[in-house]
């Protein structure tokens, strides 16, 4: 689905460095995999979807958030990682993989045809550390566990760096100010909304 | 902004090279050469331009330290964001500026607990060089401080964002008393000297991703333009590696790598600034100054637990400085089964930096996990920051991994003891009470570290010591460290101030006989 740039990017208080750096990860989130394998993507797509289904926020557009991740993978990373994980490129291979021999070890099939109750336990059960030993997974339960947390870290910060769902979601953390004058939020407005900021759409209503 | 440095002393024998820019390095830095010293200052990391400072949070990690370090231990830390920064002006490019004064009780845990240990002097011998700090990088407060009536700050509070109104209802609700918090934020434009402008907060939100219009007190523009004013040379994209040393084992030069290359600058004196891991890893990696066995023991953190609830009205979280209205009635609670305490304050944060903290404390996915994100606009936040005690298997060591310079990863295990987590329930408990009372839906407790504190203890016992209580290596005589490595044990407060305190102390010890 083709996107429309968010109103925002144009603002003048947002700074010519973050637009540039928004709209860069618009292009790249249009662009194709580059250093997962194959199969580890495949399956990441579907896992990405699984932990953050997109539509109950943005309704049709559907955004590459594999692409995303597959792209923040090769490069310079956060400044850490779990001691009981590999390097990181390494350990989302591991870490796919697993998840694949874990669903087959649960369930007696692969990944891809399990339902949303099955795929929910499995990611649970990831989660919670609490997955059924397994010889063949490249990573344990307590691997998979810490594995689980970088997993859904990289999901949500690839959907929320998208200005897309910065737009949707009413988010104005992006502009602080501009190049010439740096405005950043009237005194006044801390409590309400500014013209300039993105409407929030909120999808969801109130909290049940 | 920043001035230029003009001295060039690598040809020269260096009075003092200190290898770190930040907190602990730059207060350090400028005392010593406006008293005359001639100062080389190592920077690993680059020098960067304030008003290219970036909102956008995956761009804003170029102000993380990011040479890689693996996280161990039952709790393990995460790094980056929350303590460890790079670059001309340190972690401090990216701290929260929070600036709590240390807990006087802090320094004397041990005496007032039997936990823990205290601290070689009181917080009196430490007060008038945390008034020097604080007067001279300017900090915002409230008028009259709730636990400190003598306290007086020159830049009146930011304005409160809606987390920091919610907290100070809450507060209320539960008769917590309650002020702004001490910033390092101007609130009022200033001509910071050898800096130039330095505007006036302006509710932006982005203090952890860099401030772009100076009204962060850094030392980016405070003590290091003071610094090179007085003929301090900094030197940026220069790692340190290793040290050469004469038939005394005096250190004669510092080895660092810069552009690839190995270069080296000779000194009379050396100061570690690079913090508790990266301190303790030169150290630990040529083997010096460790007689004692201590260097990167006693590795602590913060226990940082916060709760997150959704409110009916909206509180754009990411707008007005984060974390502003304050509460200190936890320090030494009465009902409490812990040593030490700890500081509430109020967090509205930045979405990307919001959802991380979420999803790794927090099981939800699918639908309910898209329901939470849609509502960050509707969220607000409580936190705290408590006492974390040394313990045995919480330390720095250096991991079989090389990194690009071919120095071993440092691997830092940390697990919550006793204390910290009976600290986490009480606070938990406390907090989710606040957030109840003022309606709050979908409450969630976030359990989490921060800051990173000790692994080269400061004491008067050499067998039990890296330091003395000056900052000076016990084994080395012209080695030194300025960080909070060298704190005994981790208070309650954020470190900032009190690393800078420290560093002017140090560097007034150093001048009688550097």
């Amino acid at each position: 689905m083709t996107r429309t740039l968010p109103a925002f990017l144009q603002s003048d208080h947002i700074s010519s460095r973050t637009r540039t750096a928004l709209l860069e990860r618009m292009e790249q989130e249009q662009g194709q995999r580059k250093h997962l394998s194959p199969e580890a993507f495949q399956l990441l797509e579907l896992v990405c979807d699984d932990i953050l289904p997109q539509a109950p926020l943005l309704g049709e557009l559907h955004l590459n958030l594999a692409v995303m991740i597959d792209q923040a993978l090769a490069g310079p990373g956060d400044g850490w990682r779990f001691a009981d994980l590999p390097t990181d490129m390494a350990a989302w291979e591991d870490g796919l993989a697993s998840l694949e021999l874990y669903a087959r070890g649960l369930f007696g099939q692969d990944y891809a045809s399990l339902d949303t109750d099955q795929r929910g336990t499995l990611l649970d059960r990831a989660f919670d550390g609490s997955l059924p030993v397994n010889a063949q997974a490249p990573f344990s339960a307590s691997q998979m566990k810490l594995w689980s947390g970088d997993l859904r870290n990289q999901i949500v910060a690839a959907f929320l760096a998208h200005p897309i769902a910065q737009e949707r979601l009413g988010i104005s953390s992006s502009l602080t100010g501009g190049d010439k004058e740096i405005q950043g939020f009237s005194t006044e407005s801390l409590t309400k909304k500014e013209a300039f900021e993105p409407e929030n759409e909120r999808r969801f209503s109130k909290m049940g | 902004m920043m001035q230029k440095t003009h001295n060039d002393f690598s040809q020269e024998t260096a009075d003092v090279v200190v290898i770190g820019t930040g907190a602990g390095g730059a207060p350090l830095i400028a005392r010593l050469a406006m008293a005359g010293r001639k100062v080389v200052a190592l920077e690993a990391g680059p020098p960067f331009k304030a008003r290219s400072h970036t909102p956008d949070e995956p761009t804003a990690q170029e102000l993380y330290w990011l040479h890689e370090r693996l996280s161990g231990g039952g709790t393990p830390q995460a790094f980056g964001g929350n303590n460890s920064g790079t670059g001309i002006g340190g972690s401090l490019l990216h701290y929260g500026a929070f600036l709590p004064r240390m807990d006087p009780r802090d320094y004397r845990l041990y005496s007032e607990s039997g936990k823990g240990v205290d601290w070689p002097f009181g917080a009196e011998e430490l007060q008038p060089y945390v008034e020097e700090v604080e007067r001279f990088i300017g900090v915002s407060g409230p008028a009259s401080y709730p636990w400190d009536e003598s306290r007086h700050y020159a830049y009146p509070p930011a304005a409160p964002n809606n987390a920091a109104l919610k907290m100070r209802q809450a507060c209320d609700n539960v008769g917590l008393r309650h002020a702004d918090g001490p910033l390092a934020v101007i609130t009022k434009a200033h001509d910071q000297p050898h800096f130039g402008r330095r505007e006036a907060c302006v509710n932006c939100g982005a203090c952890h991703q860099g401030c772009r219009n100076g009204a962060k007190s850094g030392v980016d523009n405070t003590y290091l333009p003071l610094a090179c004013a007085h003929g301090a040379e900094l030197r940026p994209g220069c790692m340190a590696t290793g040290f050469e040393r004469d038939s005394q084992g005096r250190i004669t030069a510092v080895i660092y790598v810069r552009d690839g290359r190995e270069e080296r600058q000779k000194c009379r004196a050396v100061v570690l600034s690079a913090g508790a891991v990266e301190t303790a890893r030169l150290l630990l990696n040529n083997g010096l100054a460790n007689s004692s066995g201590q260097v990167g023991r006693n590795y602590m953190t913060h226990v940082s637990t916060q709760v997150w609830g959704v409110f009916d009205e909206e509180t754009r979280p990411n707008k007005g400085y984060p974390s502003l209205t304050i509460s200190e009635d936890m320090l030494r609670p009465k009902d409490a089964d812990f040593a030490g305490g700890y500081l509430l304050q109020s967090l509205g944060m930045m979405p990307l930096t919001w959802a991380a903290n979420l999803v790794r404390a927090d099981g939800r996915r699918g639908e309910a996990l898209s329901r939470t994100l849609a509502a960050y606009n509707y969220s607000a936040g409580i936190g705290m920051h408590g006492e974390s005690l040394p313990r045995d298997e919480n330390r720095v060591t250096l991991s079989d991994e090389k990194d690009a310079f071919g120095l071993p990863k440092p691997r830092i295990d940390h697990t919550y003891g006793p204390n910290e987590d009976a600290m986490h329930r009480h606070a938990s408990r406390l907090m989710v009470k606040m957030w109840e009372s003022i309606g709050a839906k979908d409450i969630r407790v976030i359990s989490r570290a921060a800051h990173m504190i000790g692994t080269c203890r400061m004491g008067t016992d050499a067998g039990a010591a890296v330091v003395n209580p000056y900052g000076r290596s016990f084994d080395i005589d012209n080695l030194w460290i300025s960080d909070h490595s060298t704190f005994p044990s981790s208070g309650a407060a954020n470190p900032a101030l009190t690393i800078m305190a420290l560093a002017l102390r140090t560097a007034d010890a150093m001048l009688k006989v550097v």
